[in-house]
């Protein structure tokens, strides 16, 4: 099984979303169906967003993406400020069942972290 | 928020185009342009900038508008603000860079998709579709990236109206619970978020359903999604 690992970090702040965006779909180009990226790039939208939104000022975001046979797992991390949670809208667990096969947000002291696996399908 | 049909002070500033008026409507219809701005939030460009370039044209607005033509003037702000919102993003923004170099290449993307889909019997990826029309992958990623922006051309009325009269509509419509926060959502963006994340249809199964493009969806889910995201940040 072929696997390749990438690693991105960028300031945690918004205007970097589209970056996040476009990254994560190249990285999938060859993987998945360009229904399948849309998707992805909503779950990496989505997340990334939560995980930037508490106090953007000077914090780095760390993107991890494994690009396996068949997945792509995307694993996100940023320091927190202490005593700051990750909140995610009510409906972000909806979104994300839809657009990806897992996915987990968690807060631990002083650090925030996203993860999401998205499976190709009928290759 | 003032109404040119109630407020008769549009009369009085076409007539004497007192300068004190004038800034008394724009204080008063400010809270239009700061609406319109915080649509824009978070592609990139700050608060205050985008607050800035609402104001002016709201500024450009009470000095333009004519209320003989019998128009209200928070359509004609309206329009005003958010033209020059979609303006600024367009000339200035690398988003939008990217949409036109780029645009050019979506009817041979979706040609090209239709074609694989054939052929393959599943949707290709992006790197088939610029294999297939012979461009290099990244041209691909971004024209489609450009594709699902939010500053490329909306529904058209017809297509919004097409939606509205399907009858899957109004089932959506008549469900018992619907998240709050999905309200604030226009009718369309509504539907096609409900059929995407609570229905879990494909993109393309919504725009067969629809009678609109994937990319159309697409274009939609993300306008959605920002705008939820933005609600929910400014609760």
């Amino acid at each position: 099984m072929t696997t390749s690992r990438f690693h991105l970090t960028l300031p945690a702040q918004t205007a970097n979303l589209q970056l996040v965006r476009l990254m994560v779909a190249t990285l999938a180009s060859d993987l998945l169906s360009v229904a399948e990226i849309e998707d992805i790039k909503v779950a990496i939208e989505e997340l990334t967003a939560v995980t930037i939104q508490p106090s953007e000022g000077g914090a780095n975001l760390h993107l991890d993406f494994l690009v396996a046979t068949g997945s792509l797992t995307v694993h996100g991390r940023r320091e927190l400020p202490e005593n700051v949670q990750l909140v995610a809208h009510d409906f972000l667990s909806t979104i994300l069942e839809a657009v990806c096969d897992s996915h987990e947000l968690s807060t631990e002291p002083g650090v925030g972290t996203f993860q999401f696996v998205k499976h190709a399908r009928g290759r | 928020m003032v109404d040119n049909g109630l407020d008769p002070r549009f009369l009085q500033l076409a007539t004497t185009r007192d300068q004190d008026l004038r800034n008394q409507l724009v204080v008063d219809n400010q809270g239009l342009a700061r609406a319109f701005a915080g649509r824009y939030r978070n592609r990139g460009v700050t608060a205050d900038d985008l607050d800035q370039i609402a104001l002016e044209a709201l500024i450009r607005a009470v000095d333009r508008f004519d209320p003989e033509r019998g128009l209200k003037f928070s359509t004609y702000a309206a329009r005003t603000i958010e033209g020059s919102l979609r303006e600024y993003f367009r000339d200035r923004t690398w988003d939008t860079k990217v949409s036109r170099s780029h645009r050019q290449l979506i009817p041979s993307i979706r040609a090209a998709s239709e074609l694989l889909t054939q052929q393959l019997s599943r949707n290709p990826t992006p790197t088939e579709i610029a294999n297939q029309i012979g461009t290099e992958l990244a041209n691909v990623t971004l024209a489609i990236e450009a594709a699902s922006g939010y500053n490329t051309a909306p529904l058209t009325i017809e297509q919004e109206r097409h939606t509205a009269d399907t009858s899957e509509f109004e089932a959506v419509e008549a469900r018992a619970t619907l998240p709050t926060l999905l309200d604030m959502l226009s009718e369309i963006e509504r539907k096609v978020v409900e059929l995407r994340f609570f229905d879990r249809l494909s993109q393309e199964d919504i725009a067969d359903r629809l009678g609109v493009s994937q990319m159309q969806v697409s274009r939609l889910l993300r306008r959605s999604l920002d705008r939820l995201r933005t609600q929910v940040e400014q609760a």
